[in-house]
């Protein structure tokens, strides 16, 4: 038997596994600091130029 | 104050705690990509094949490190579980439940590399054995772990429930360790014990540096996580709001 493809496939699904593991922190922080900083955009312009809510 | 003490105590204050991970992180990563580069080449291409598994023992290098590490995230989940139960750390219940994600990643890895690694070699890609079956409900817990904190709304809250239950899974750790010598299974015994080991050295040295290698994997995902969710949770604190507007470092 040939034992390639099974070697192959156990790394493959390790490096998946481990890649997605590794980086979805990654990403699920980027979009977190995305949506801050647009809302403190949104923040500091109903602020406005005095620092007070103009609501 | 003794400095064990003050360290804990200075563990458990989210702003220290997360400036401290930040400068850690880069340096686990480092480490681990240089031992698991090490032990892939010397797995992978060094190691000479069995005598009796011929190549398909390869997949022992990723496997038998990723089973331990589903064990030994599962034990060190439920010692943070601890800590958040008896002192209310908040820090040691978001390092539980960061743990959680990376102790399945771990376990899922070892049941489909060691399913892969059974078909040539035992003819069978599952039998439900003592010690597979255990390893499966260990995955099961994680995800129950994992299910039970996102069905809270309130995080402290979810952060114990979730610490009672990894508390109450403690005891799949043992079965799943004897499991080989308590039933008959298909599974062999251990090769590696506190009395020596059986495998040769030109395999065992990729196996112990791919060991130290998910380690290194673990510090680095764990804290990244821990870190993540800190800032999350803290996002109205002053400490935290500093900290983004740094960019999140």
């Amino acid at each position: 038997m040939n034992h390639a493809p099974f070697i192959w496939s156990a790394y493959a699904v390790a490096v998946i596994v481990y890649a997605w593991t590794a980086l979805a922190p990654v990403w699920r922080a980027r979009r977190f600091r995305a949506a801050w900083q647009a809302r403190e955009k949104v923040m500091g312009r109903s602020r406005g130029p005095t620092g007070t809510s103009e609501n | 104050m003794s400095r064990l003490k003050r360290l804990f105590h200075q563990f458990g204050s989210p702003p220290w705690f997360y400036r401290f991970s930040g400068k850690l992180v880069p340096w686990l990563w480092v480490a681990f990509a240089l031992l698991a580069a090490w032990g892939l080449y010397r797995g992978l291409v060094v190691a000479p094949a069995d005598y009796q598994q011929g190549e398909s023992v390869r997949i022992m290098y990723i496997h038998v490190p990723s089973a331990w590490m589903s064990w030994m995230v599962y034990a060190v989940m439920a010692g943070f579980g601890i800590c958040a139960l008896v002192w209310r750390v908040r820090v040691a219940e978001i390092l539980m439940i960061s743990s959680a994600p990376v102790g399945a990643a771990f376990t899922l890895v070892t049941l489909v590399s060691g399913s892969l690694w059974g078909r040539p070699t035992w003819g069978t890609y599952w039998v439900w054995d003592a010690r597979l079956t255990s390893e499966l409900v260990l995955l099961f817990l994680y995800l129950g772990v994992i299910g039970l904190y996102n069905a809270f709304d309130e995080p402290r809250k979810a952060a114990r429930a979730a610490s009672l239950l990894a508390i109450v899974g403690l005891v799949n750790l043992p079965i799943i360790h004897y499991s080989v010598n308590w039933w008959n299974t298909l599974h062999q015994p251990a090769s590696i014990g506190l009395d020596g080991s059986s495998i040769h050295p030109s395999m065992l040295w990729p196996l112990l540096i791919m060991a130290a290698a998910t380690k290194f994997y673990y510090g680095a995902c764990l804290l990244t996580r821990a870190r993540n969710r800190l800032l999350e949770q803290d996002r109205g604190k002053r400490w935290a709001r500093e900290a983004l507007a740094e960019g999140g470092r």
